[in-house]
């Protein structure tokens, strides 16, 4: 039984570090290329999440399958937010940038409560809350479409930064923006493509929550603060520590909550001390430059 | 001539007699100042934050309907009435600014509203000197109660953590076919969980209660609970009790169907709260202060009307906050005053027909005024709400054991 447990926490760990990694992807996106910390990052994930609810409330949309669209409209609603917002602070002070995208999130939230209120909101996607039997471990349809969405979204994106010219262009920027504009690399284009792919990578998260959660306009600032932790323990702008830092924190939590004593009150702040931990003894985090 | 002086003297008279019905009528401005032109009621809900802030919202609906009733008729003393809301964004420190301001700046008679027990507390604590005649909405730990004990300026609406911990014990003791014999307790691990939990555990050893009690705490808003659902089923109790907020409920029930846990009965504090998916919310039983469900005239025509005005049956709150209103304007009526204490006096009489029933505030022992003490219990059952305790109100049986996860269509 207790072997069985374990195993079962361990599913659990990982398909909540999964989510995690997709959740950070794009806040990891916007810090390693342009160096501004994007604190409306998960509000750009709920605003999504929202997107993805209207179209099951009103079209009858399955949030999976609404997954291409709400990217895309997400990636538009990046690229405006490059050049609205971005655009003007990136050689600003990075008080200035974390004013801005800080001040993005709360007016995102204000403007959600103002357009759908707080009432918490559930998509009924039967075949989500399914539930698969692989011997003594159990799996949730809902989480494992999560999970395999997040994962294969965050694997293309990597063989996308490390195969393709624009990944490449994108890798330049983050290195050295002076030496790629010198090399011919349009930095402002990049700029504004990498904007509207960490709002894409937002999009896909979106959906993903609405299959999983109930939402509210405040269901951001739990993932802005997890995707921090995420990066940090990582190490900003390491995608591979990304990765294992997500698993870590899931795992974490997972492990925490399962066997210690009133552990699912201490799981979300022993996640943060394990981060506290891994600073102290690495300051860069577990994989930082 | 004489004609005249009858003529001056009937006029005089007609006057005299005018002014003195006014002024005894209390239309005429009383000593010390008169009534001003608004009847201005502070209130002050969570309305923009998280779990809390869907309460404080629906609170509000039933308040703005009261408001709106009352004023088509006239309103109260002949003058409309006004709500100066203040939001508390579920945060103490805003909640004492916000209460203190419209005690001091606004200066409005009496404050309606409040939501959490944690709130609650700080708030009281901060303006219990200027003794403002306040009426709680919200705030079911007993820790509010000791904190403002036997204060004459002090009303409250919902049932302490005795009351619903008291009636979920007497339903399980007395009203269930087969009295569990284990019961784990997954309670937020706030002011109005931990307390829920210390008062279920002392009044099952008070009532010597046959069961075994397991307690887990959680923290409310988290995204996922299957630490606590699997250790839960560690324990295979009969009853699974959740003591949370509205949003995490579905996520537990989720979290119970992926990691296949089934115990005989999940059993929540207030499930009329969001329709929960039907999917996993079906069979969910638990104890609340109200139900749309409910029999009576005026429940009935509360329900239609807030359903015509929003789509869906009111939550609890909408009634509370509706009730709240009537009651203080019908106390303001029967004062014919604002003032703080002829308001208290009148207050402690009235008496109305609600859509909670009839209420009125009773003493608790420890508190003076208590509007709700009884509550119910309630089980989901095919998308419907059967009530299941008390008898008077019954419409339907408890299912137990629920049907597996695997056996659910």
């Amino acid at each position: 039984m207790q072997s069985e447990l374990v195993l079962q926490v361990v599913v659990n760990g990982v398909l909540l570090g999964g989510f995690y990694a997709l959740v950070t992807l794009g806040l990891n996106l916007i810090f390693g290329v342009m160096d501004v910390t994007n604190f409306a990052h998960g509000d750009l994930i709920m605003l999504a999440a929202y997107f993805s609810y209207w179209a099951a409330e009103l079209f009858g949309m399955d949030p999976v399958a609404f997954i291409p669209l709400n990217a895309a409209i997400m990636f538009l609603i990046g690229l405006a937010f490059y050049r609205a917002a971005l655009k003007p602070v990136l050689k600003a002070p990075a008080y200035n940038q974390i004013a801005l995208t800080f001040g993005f999130s709360i007016f995102l939230q204000s403007l959600a409560l103002i357009l759908w209120t707080s009432d918490m909101r559930q998509i009924e996607v039967p075949y989500a809350s399914r539930v698969l039997q692989l011997g003594p471990v159990s799996l949730g349809l809902g989480k494992l479409i999560a999970f395999t969405v997040a994962l294969g979204f965050t694997l293309g994106f990597l063989v996308f930064l490390s195969r393709t010219k624009l990944g490449g262009a994108m890798r330049s920027v983050s290195q050295d923006p002076m030496a790629a504009s010198l090399m011919g690399i349009d930095v402002d284009r990049i700029y504004l493509l990498t904007s509207g792919i960490a709002s894409l990578l937002a999009g896909v998260a979106g959906s993903l929550v609405t299959l999983n959660l109930y939402i509210n306009p405040f269901i951001g600032g739990e993932l802005t603060l997890k995707a921090f932790g995420v990066v940090i323990l990582g190490g900003m702008g390491s995608y591979f520590g990304m990765i294992v830092a997500s698993m870590v924190l899931g795992l974490a939590e997972a492990f925490v909550g399962a066997f210690v004593p009133q552990g699912g009150s201490l799981a979300p702040g022993i996640a943060f001390a394990v981060i506290v931990i891994v600073l102290a003894l690495r300051p860069k985090g577990l994989f930082g430059r | 001539m004489d004609m005249k002086v009858a003529a001056a003297a009937v006029v005089i008279l007609i006057v005299v007699v005018a002014g003195a019905y006014v002024l005894m009528s209390g239309q005429a401005p009383g000593a010390g100042g008169g009534l001003p032109d608004k009847v201005r009621l502070g209130v002050i809900l969570p309305l923009s934050t998280a779990s809390y802030a869907s309460a404080g919202q629906e609170a509000l609906r039933g308040m703005k309907m009261a408001v709106e009733e009352i004023n088509a008729n006239g309103g109260v003393l002949g003058r409309p009435v006004e709500l100066v809301i203040r939001d508390t964004k579920g945060d103490p420190n805003t909640a004492i600014t916000g209460a203190t301001d419209l005690i001091t700046k606004e200066k409005v008679p009496i404050i309606i509203g409040f939501y959490s027990s944690t709130v609650t507390y700080a708030s009281m604590n901060a303006i219990k000197n200027y003794k403002p005649l306040v009426f709680v909405l919200g705030a079911s730990s007993v820790k509010v109660e000791q904190l403002v004990g036997m204060e004459r300026w002090f009303f409250h609406m919902h049932p302490w953590d005795y009351h619903r911990q008291g009636t979920v014990i007497e339903y399980f003791l007395n009203h269930m076919k087969e009295v569990p014999k284990k019961i784990f307790v997954a309670y937020e691990d706030g002011v109005y969980g931990t307390t829920s939990y210390e008062y279920f555990v002392n009044l099952s050893r008070e009532k010597n209660a046959p069961w075994k009690v397991v307690g887990e705490a959680f923290k409310t808003g988290s995204s996922d609970f299957s630490s606590v659902i699997l250790k839960a089923k560690q324990e295979n109790p009969d009853v699974f009790y959740i003591v949370g907020y509205p949003g995490d409920y579905p996520v537990f029930f989720r979290n119970a169907k992926e990691n296949d846990f089934n115990p005989k009965l999940i059993f929540i504090v207030a499930p009329e709260f969001p329709n929960y998916p039907k999917d996993i919310g079906d069979y969910v039983a638990g104890v609340d202060v109200w139900s749309p469900y409910l029999n009576t005239p005026e429940a009935k025509a509360f329900v239609q009307k807030f359903e015509s005005k929003f789509g869906r049956a009111p939550e609890y709150w909408a009634p509370f906050g509706y009730t709240a209103i009537k009651m203080v304007v019908k106390a303001i009526e029967d004062a014919k005053s604002l003032d703080k204490e002829k308001l208290i006096e009148a207050l402690e009489k009235v008496e109305i027909k609600s859509p909670l029933g009839t209420v009125k505030f009773k003493q608790t022992g420890k508190t003076l005024h208590q509007v709700v003490d009884r509550l119910f219990v309630v089980q989901w059952q095919g998308g419907k709400v059967a009530i299941l305790y008390p008898e008077e109100y019954k419409t339907g049986e408890l299912i137990y054991p629920v049907p597996k996860w695997s056996e659910r269509g």
